[in-house]
């Protein structure tokens, strides 16, 4: 096995770890070559086509209190019901905030790394997609 | 060095909102923690950060010591103040805000299990010359002969306490020394059962004390000043429901002996922030029931008397300052008094929760509201019922209880029944009027208006 087929392996985690620990950037190189990995720290705010908030959008509630990470998704992405839509970070805990029903997801209402109460609005589902 | 500036206010309703104040006062940076039921709570709009910290359940929320510490660690939080009630006399929650290197406002851990241990903190009190009630230093022994012998010389009538208990349980009053072996097997048999722990200890029974106690202030520096007594004597099933200051009747040069004990009991045992000695007194006499290590509800009919902002001086003691005056620039002025205003059946106390639909504060020369409520509050059903603290200060005690009915009769909460009715009457009442009541005075004038 390659050396960059080795690091696709490994990516998730090496990911997982970039955003628990706050790492952006991270690059790599020996004598076949080099690689460079950016995480970017919140997702793309600016998407197209993203639904206006209306009484179907469904909030999607923070599980503790602690620290809000995203998990690379996009507003207006669609996301099932299950589905790990970011995390909360509680002391050395990290919990995944899952989407509570299929549908649209709408922007973050916290930026990544921010601190977050219990049950506080992190995203809102728009349904009917 | 980093000056500590970040405040937690680890608690809810008037008096985290008396602590946002005062936070304000020093310029400190407030961080306000509610329940998931308190996200509506005044002082939430006063403060400079807020975080919901967990379910409406005390247990799940303000009761809860790791969800606290951990509000304190991601807000930067340098002091957390508990304010009254929840976590504030837990010792081991003050040994663990120690453990994150925050500061309590409050005294150390190991002072707070000195002072919550019945016996222990009597121990000390006595080595310090605070007058305690006569009785055992420790368990009565089994040997009931030898028991007896004790007992004769503590005297008549006595009381025979689980040492492991509370709650009526457990306990005996022994009017003369023929009751006093069946009270010891009774008592015995029943904190066994009860407790897990049959021992027993005795001490003198007062049949008509009241309550009086008294406020010290501690710093770092081992500084200890008291500021005047209180009189908390109109209680029902041992709540506070009317405090005043001074306590009249009493020569003042007896409660400044006594003042001076607390004060040099605070240097002796290392005692810092804001604190309560808790008396009966009886006869002429003073006996020490317990020490509250923290800032008490009451607190504001002493700082109408003195002047002194209490809150203000314990923020300024966590913050490692030393005290800005000394004993010599005590004064006490005047009288004040204070009534709880719970939200309760004025008859039957029975909590009464809902939403209140009109506030309207009552004015004046004089008088103070400590307060949350606002129009369209609801107060939740999770939580102890105190809504307001009504607090009048007059030139002297006639003067301070006509401006207490006058700023009851104007206040209005309308929407959820409370206490105020039970105070407007009680301003009338003669033993009120004449002071110096007991504290069976409430639940005997309470017996004889029952239908």
């Amino acid at each position: 096995m390659t050396f960059l087929e080795d690091l696709l392996n490994e990516l998730p985690d090496l990911v997982s770890r970039m955003r628990h620990y706050d790492v952006r950037h991270v690059s790599l190189k020996n004598e076949m070559g080099a690689i460079a990995l950016t995480v970017t720290a919140t997702p793309c705010q600016t998407a197209h086509g993203a639904p206006a908030i209306t009484v179907e959008d469904i909030p999607v509630l923070s599980p503790e209190m602690g620290r809000f990470r995203q998990n690379g998704l996009s507003e207006g992405q669609t996301v099932w019901t299950g589905e790990i839509i970011g995390f909360v970070e509680t002391g050395v805990l990290r919990l995944p905030v899952t989407a509570t029903t299929n549908g649209i997801l709408g922007p973050a209402e916290i930026g990544d790394g921010s601190l977050v109460g219990y049950h506080d609005i992190l995203f809102r589902i728009h349904q009917g997609a | 060095m980093h000056e500590p500036r970040r405040v937690l206010i680890a608690n809810r309703g008037e008096i985290a909102l008396r602590i946002t104040r005062a936070c304000r006062l020093l310029g400190l940076h407030s961080i306000g923690i509610h329940s998931e039921a308190d996200a509506s709570l005044a002082h939430l709009r006063l403060v400079d950060e807020t975080i919901c910290i967990g379910p409406a359940a005390a247990s799940h929320s303000y009761l809860d010591a790791a969800r606290v510490l951990r509000a304190a660690e991601l807000t930067n939080a340098d002091i957390i103040h508990p304010g009254y009630g929840f976590l504030s006399e837990n010792a081991d929650f003050a040994e663990a805000v120690e453990q994150s290197g925050r500061t309590l406002a409050g005294p150390t851990a190991e002072i707070m299990r000195l002072m919550g241990d019945k016996i222990s903190a009597k121990q000390q009190m006595r080595r310090s010359g605070v007058p305690c009630l006569p009785g055992t230093e420790d368990a009565l022994p089994t040997d009931l002969s030898e028991a007896q012998t004790i007992c004769d010389a503590i005297g008549y009538p006595l009381i025979v306490k689980a040492a492991g208990g509370g709650g009526g349980r457990g306990m005996r009053v022994v009017m003369a020394a023929a009751d006093l072996r069946d009270a010891i097997e009774t008592a015995r048999e029943e904190a066994g059962r009860a407790f897990g722990n049959p021992s027993v200890y005795a001490e003198r029974f007062l049949q008509h004390p009241r309550h009086i106690e008294v406020q010290v202030l501690a710093d770092r520096q081992g500084n200890a000043v008291w500021l005047g007594a209180r009189d908390c004597s109109i209680q029902r099933r041992h709540q506070k429901l009317i405090e005043e200051a001074p306590a009249i009747g009493i020569a003042p040069q007896a409660i400044a002996e006594l003042g001076e004990r607390c004060a040099k009991a605070c240097t002796l045992m290392g005692y810092t922030g804001a604190g309560t000695f808790e008396f009966l007194y009886e006869d002429g006499a003073f006996s020490f029931i317990e020490m509250n290590t923290r800032l008490q509800v009451e607190h504001p009919v002493t700082e109408m008397t003195t002047g002194i902002d209490i809150v203000r001086e314990q923020l300024l003691i966590a913050m490692g300052q030393p005290l800005s005056f000394t004993q010599a620039d005590i004064r006490t002025e005047g009288h004040a008094i204070e009534c709880r205003i719970n939200a309760e059946d004025p008859e039957s106390f029975r909590p009464a929760p809902g939403k209140v639909l009109n506030w309207r504060a009552p004015g004046g020369p004089g008088v103070r509201v400590d307060t949350h409520l606002y129009d369209g509050y609801v107060v939740p059903s999770n939580y102890d019922s105190l809504i307001a603290k009504l607090i009048v200060h007059g030139t002297d005690r006639r003067d301070a209880l006509n401006r207490m009915h006058a700023a009851l009769s104007e206040m209005q909460i309308t929407g959820i029944a409370t206490t105020t009715p039970l105070h407007l009457r009680l301003m009338n009442e003669p033993g009120v009027r004449e002071g110096s009541v007991s504290v069976h005075y409430l639940e005997a004038l309470m017996r004889k208006s029952a239908p």
